[in-house]
């Protein structure tokens, strides 16, 4: 009986872990991607790439908590990115000297 | 008839726009040094070339003890060098350039014909290499920069007269594409180049007081104390987009040759005083 828990518990961390892993990779596929949209905009920001590295490494470590708080400031950065690429699409006439 | 409010201020907006993003360089030249003058009445045009120094009679003094032993000399002896030797058929970098000496400086940035797209000193040196057999040099290299530092030097007291040929739409294209880069805001602290240097000129920024772009390009390459050597102007844009924590451009990427096209065009009149010292 005690093994059958054991086992149960095991394999549930287990399954927790690559699904955690698995998720990673998604969540990594798509900050890249932003990233990538970011800088065809000329407007990466100049940490973004580094968190995403990091993040990967951290991942590669099995810091899954770390991976994601990384990765999640690396989506930012790049979303904010855009938008601030979208927004000066036009704002940047409004400052040239008159 | 709020529909028709709302249909004209469209209008009146998408004009004005227009009108904002497509007048023409010289417009935009004339406001510029416009804008300084009356930022700075009292200091007068030929000075902008100075950088800084223009602005901050504090900086001033110690700026001119450095130069009566230019701390670029250096440079200009080992770039001279560079530029007198000969390759291996027999030629050298200046069978490339049909101007004077004292008159390659000026001669960019400059639109190429046959290439489309805006050339810089460094890269038609590189161009010329090429031509010869020559492996390219690195951008941001010792060699390249201590030749453009001869050349400055060559070109002293010539006036930059960069052209923006209107009937070519690509000459156009790029004096745009620059122009834009320098009035959008970037990087994590989302400020444009213009942020700085047209409407917080002359203020402190930690311990820099920031000059006017006005004059930019006249005196690059610049020795920089701080960093113990020579920078080229792509490299101070790079360190400009790094500071606003935006990831940088390649030196000699084109969205630095825009950069440099529209910035060296604000400065037509401004005669070259490179190369400079900075802190
Ligand atoms: C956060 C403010 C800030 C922004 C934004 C900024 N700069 Fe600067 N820049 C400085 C400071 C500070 C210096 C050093 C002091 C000086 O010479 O103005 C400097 C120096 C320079 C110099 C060298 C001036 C000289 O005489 O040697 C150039 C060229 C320059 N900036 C271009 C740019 C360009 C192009 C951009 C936009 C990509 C830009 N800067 C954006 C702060 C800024």
């Amino acid at each position: 009986m005690r093994v059958l828990v054991s086992m149960t518990a095991m394999t549930t961390v287990l399954l927790l872990l690559v699904g955690c892993a698995s998720d990673f990779e998604k969540r990594y596929a798509e900050a890249e991607r932003m990233r990538m949209l970011a800088a065809d905009a000329g407007a990466e920001w100049l940490q973004t790439e580094k968190l995403v590295s990091q993040a990967k490494k951290a991942a590669a470590r099995g810091d899954m908590e770390r991976a994601s708080a990384l990765l999640e400031i690396a989506q930012f950065q790049a979303e904010t990115a855009i938008m601030q690429a979208q927004h000066e699409a036009d704002a940047w006439a409004g400052r040239v000297v008159q | 008839m709020r529909k028709a409010i709302a249909a004209v201020v469209l209008i009146g907006t998408t004009l004005l726009m227009y009108q904002t993003v497509f007048a023409g360089a010289e417009e935009d030249r004339l406001a510029f040094v416009k804008y300084y003058k009356t930022r700075f009445p009292d200091i007068p045009f030929a000075e902008y070339a100075n950088g800084i120094y223009a602005i901050d009679s504090d900086a001033r003094g110690q700026w001119l003890e450095i130069e009566e032993f230019p701390p670029y000399e250096f440079a200009v002896e080992q770039g001279q060098e560079w530029w007198e030797a000969v390759f291996e058929n027999g030629k050298t970098l200046a069978d490339c350039f049909p101007q004077q000496l004292d008159e390659i400086r000026v001669s960019y940035p400059r639109l190429d014909e046959r290439l489309g797209e805006v050339v810089t000193l460094e890269m038609a040196i590189n161009q010329c290499r090429t031509a010869n057999d020559q492996p390219q040099l690195t951008y941001g290299g010792d060699e390249i920069i201590d030749i453009t530092a001869f050349l400055a030097y060559q070109g002293r007291g010539k006036e930059l007269e960069v052209r923006v040929p209107e009937n070519d739409s690509r000459a156009l294209a790029a004096y745009e594409s620059g122009k834009r880069f320098y009035y959008s805001k970037r990087g994590q602290l989302n400020l444009a180049c213009a942020d700085c240097h047209v409407t917080s000129v002359g203020q402190l920024v930690r311990a820099d007081r920031l000059s006017a772009s006005l004059g930019h390009t006249t005196h690059f390459p610049v020795y920089r104390s701080k960093l113990g050597g020579m920078i080229s102007l792509h490299k101070r844009f790079a360190g400009c987009v790094r500071d606003v924590r935006a990831k940088p451009f390649a030196l000699q990427s084109t969205e630095f040759r825009n950069l440099e096209y529209f910035l060296s065009y604000m400065g037509n009149g401004l005669k070259v005083n490179g190369p400079g010292a900075r802190k």
